[in-house]
């Protein structure tokens, strides 16, 4: 008896001998030099400590930031979500600024100054001089080269999007291309770029203000190849933070670069706390253990927080407008009577302020507030049930008719609850709605196909043009298509798509508001709803902290400071 | 005896094999593809192409099955998609908080459990016995997530005696491990004590009150022993249970431990981490189980002496 006990138990402490073991091996394969010194360490310290990348340091005196996910990588070439990381370690050419009015303009950041050719061609780039990355290189013309490059075709990029419009773009993205370099860019000296366009493009300094256009280090990146976002120790970038360590599921760390061009942040640094639920990040907040956070994940208790922390919501306007579909592949929503009429069914103000406390503004087009081309005479979409009843019987549909809603289970209760309000609506006009749920894979799968039934949801500006809303929905058929709205007038979405070469600004902007009258009050392809503002509640000693400009929860750190 | 362990291990072959093949086919049939996941709003057909292309995602099934099933017999699992990591290296990084995480509730569950099923029985229908087995009632009826979230609301932010989440500090493990923990400690505490109640009744245990023993050693030596047996093959099972990961209780107090990691890889289409996660589950629920029919084996002479 007694021996087999022992033999037992013997075969138990191997058998958990050899489980820490390998897990050591693994952190020590994976990690650098520094993260090796800490596995010694870290079996007792933070949850994981095995499982950090890059460099442990004191955090003290660092804010403490959250995000409800962990982030896929830092590269920001390879990701459209994960911007909060690269918009603190990175910079891009230009920036955009918005003033006290609302209005916005580009501003130089890696660029100091640029001309631009009268055919709207040719951009000449003078490179601010003197910025070195974290690993101590200089910034040169060189790496806007690498990054444009590595922008276009490196495995895994998905932002090429944002600098396709360069000469020489498409045939490098070509598959089996041999194009070395983008064609579009000549280098004039170490710190001048001359940027040409394959035709006019009037948004493109818009478009390399976006977060995917960040400037890397082409030695550092090269030589870290797929690691490069991945391993912090070897993502460097030139922005006002480091990005100092990573341990999955957990936290990063990103600490001040105290040689920033711009001079050093007064933060010493943040931790990003990674914590999926909502009430749990509610309890962390009020219980002080955390500095900011981002109240669209509480969406329910934003009044709450109003009431408790009235000097501590910080808002900002959201360029970006959601928007209710309604697929024209499924009748009836093939006849523009019937859509207009579900664009009168719906009391777009109630929703916004039985949801969102009225905090937001009801939206009558494509284009939000705040965005470059936003019309403040548009004609208004009137909420008239009776009219709609009317509009409806004179299509042919006086008995009205069944449509699905498709909930997408991952968005944020409140959308879900929005679609069962715009059910009640739909129901007074005699249109009967159903609400099916999807999970999120399976919901975007079908948007992509083309045949997912009426949804909101909402699109965030990606750079201040109106070419980011109305060409991403209405550029062509296939973009149509991929966000199930399948319009069917090919000539407006021409038009939509030879609106970008228009070099005159004005009578770009006018042609842009005549499509946007086009499509969504005279063929209703959509129901505009409204922007929102987006509300954050920072803790008692967070100072300064500014929403970014388009109204993302992507958190600038740069700036803010904490009082003692 | 080792015959029957090697015996069960050549099994867990094909069962394993088998499980990876569900998971695979189930994958593939569901709607929804990690790429296209991935993009969310930012859905741009060339690209979701490019990037399906560059990871092998455009190829046959049963190409992207074999090459898999090939990989993996020379212990390489893959990267996970959304990860960019090693596969194994993500599961062996999460897993050791998943083992703090069940060692703790299942300490609590087995000194609570147990001594809770002890008491209960001695002072069989009075008031203690029926507290305790209120109280394992409810650990068994409640529901996790619900647990979790009154026990953090309760005590962590409303009394401040522990901290909301995480996982740093011993301080930190006790809500998680309550949580966990109750459930087992519930069914422990009940078989426990419908045994030992049950043993009690035996005619040796009278013949050990005539010898002269005290009583309370008459429960410990001889009664407990014999009690204990099916109690200490279901801990074995409901360790190996907790080891496969608890989303629940790992999501509420934002521990980074393996369950999440299935159910991330499972949103998110992440075939490699999801594979990985469950042929990994699937061993230790097969090990747990081998374990759980080893100590029968040993606690019970009548087994072992073939009696």
């Amino acid at each position: 008896m007694k021996r087999k006990w022992s033999l037992l138990l013997a075969a138990a402490m191997a058998a958990s001998l050899a489980m820490t073991g390998c897990g050591g091996k693994g952190a020590s394969d994976s990690g650098t030099g520094a993260a090796q010194e800490n596995t010694g360490a870290g079996t007792q310290g933070a949850a994981g400590g095995e499982a950090t990348q890059g460099v442990e340091v004191d955090t003290a005196g660092y804010l403490v930031s959250v995000l409800n996910a962990d982030i896929q990588t830092a590269d920001v070439q390879k990701t459209s979500k994960d911007y909060e990381i690269p918009m603190n370690i990175f910079d891009r050419l230009v920036d955009i600024e918005v003033a006290a009015d609302g209005s916005s303009k580009i501003v130089p950041s890696l660029a100091e100054l640029w001309e631009i050719s009268d055919d709207g061609l040719e951009y000449t780039f003078h490179l601010r001089q003197g910025v070195k990355f974290h690993n101590g290189n200089d910034f040169t013309a060189e790496d806007v080269v690498y990054t444009f490059n590595r922008l276009l075709t490196a495995v895994g990029s998905v932002n090429s999007e944002f600098i396709d419009q360069v000469k020489g773009a498409d045939e490098m993205m070509q598959e089996n291309s041999t194009v070395e370099t983008l064609e579009g860019l000549e280098v004039m000296d170490d710190h001048t770029i001359k940027v040409t366009l394959k035709e006019p493009y009037a948004a493109f300094l818009a478009c390399i203000s976006s977060p995917g256009v960040s400037i890397y280090d082409s030695e550092a990146a090269e030589a870290a190849g797929d690691q490069f976002g991945l391993d912090p120790s070897v993502t460097v970038g030139t922005g006002p933070f480091k990005f100092t360590s990573w341990t999955l599921n957990d936290r990063l760390v990103l600490t001040r670069n105290d040689d920033y061009w711009k001079g050093a942040s007064a933060l010493p640094g943040v931790v990003i706390r990674i914590v999926p639920e909502s009430g749990t990040q509610r309890m962390m907040f009020e219980s002080g253990e955390l500095d900011i956070i981002d109240l669209d994940f509480v969406v329910e208790a934003v009044e709450q927080f109003q009431t408790a922390y009235p000097d501590q919501i910080i808002s900002g306007p959201r360029v970006g407008t959601t928007y209710f579909t309604m697929n024209e592949n499924q009748p009836p929503f093939d006849n523009v009577k019937v859509r207009k009429a579900v664009q009168m069914s719906i009391d777009r103000q109630a929703i916004l302020d039985t949801l969102y406390g009225g905090r937001g503004q009801v939206e009558q087009g494509i284009y939000p507030h705040g965005l470059i081309g936003f019309n403040p005479d548009q004609k208004e979409i009137v909420y008239d049930p009776e009219g709609a009843k009317a509009l409806l019987a004179e299509a042919g549909y006086g008995d009205g008719f069944t449509v699905e809603l498709a909930a997408d289970s991952s968005a944020a209760d409140v959308v879900n609850t929005a679609l069962e309000i715009i059910q009640e609506q739909l129901a007074e006009v005699g249109i009967t709605a159903e609400i099916k749920n999807y999970d999120q894979a399976t919901w975007l799968d079908t948007r992509k196909a083309g045949e997912l039934g009426s949804f909101m949801s909402t699109w965030t500006a990606d750079f201040n043009d109106p070419d980011n809303f109305i060409y991403t929905f209405f550029g062509n058929a296939e973009k149509s298509k991929l966000r199930s709205i399948n319009y069917a007038d090919d000539t407006v979405m021409a038009r939509v798509a030879a609106a970008r070469a228009i070099v005159d600004e004005n009578e770009r902007i006018a042609e842009y508001r005549a499509l946007e009258e086009k499509l969504i009050y005279e063929d209703a392809a959509w129901v505009p709803m409204f922007s929102r503002l987006h509300p954050f509640a920072v803790s008692k000693r967070v100072q300064n902290f500014v929403p970014i400009w388009s109204g993302l929860g992507d958190k600038l750190y740069y700036g803010v400071s904490l009082a003692e | 005896m080792l015959k029957k362990i090697l015996k069960r291990i050549i099994i867990a072959i094909p069962v394993l094999i088998g499980v990876v093949l569900i998971i695979f086919i189930m994958l593939r049939i569901v709607p929804g593809d990690p790429v296209t996941t991935m993009m969310g709003e930012h859905v741009n057909l060339a690209v979701i192409e490019k990037v399906s292309k560059e990871m092998g995602l455009d190829q046959p099934m049963y190409v992207q099955f074999f090459q898999y099933v090939g990989n993996a017999l020379r212990g390489d699992f893959g990267t996970s998609y959304r990860l960019n990591r090693n596969v194994t290296h993500i599961i062996l990084d999460a897993f050791p908080n998943t083992v703090k995480l069940s060692v703790c509730a299942a300490l609590v569950a087995w000194m609570i459990g147990i001594t809770a099923g002890i008491i209960a029985a001695v002072r069989q229908n009075k008031l203690l016995d029926r507290l305790f087995m209120g109280g394992a009632l409810m650990g068994v009826s409640m529901p996790v997530f619900m647990t979790a979230l009154l026990l953090q609301y309760m005590f962590a932010f409303k009394l401040r005696w522990f901290p909301v989440s995480g996982f740093d500090s011993p301080r930190a493990m006790v809500l998680p491990a309550i949580v966990l923990g109750w459930n087992s400690a519930g069914s422990i505490a009940r078989m426990t004590r419908s045994n030992l109640v049950e043993v009690m009744q035996n005619d040796f245990i009278r013949t050990a009150r005539a010898k002269g023993l005290r009583e309370g050693g008459v429960i410990v030596k001889h009664a407990l022993k014999n009690a204990m047996l099916p109690v200490v093959t279901m801990m074995a099972l409901q360790v190996s249970s907790m080891l496969s990961g608890a989303v629940l209780t790992e999501s509420v107090f934002g521990i980074p431990g393996i369950g999440r990691l299935a159910v991330n890889a499972i949103e998110t289409r992440d075939m490699p981490l999801l594979q990985g996660t469950v042929i990994f589950t699937t061993v230790i629920i097969i090990a747990g189980n081998l374990i759980a029919d080893l100590l029968y084996n040993v606690l019970d002479p009548r087994i072992r002496e073939g009696a």
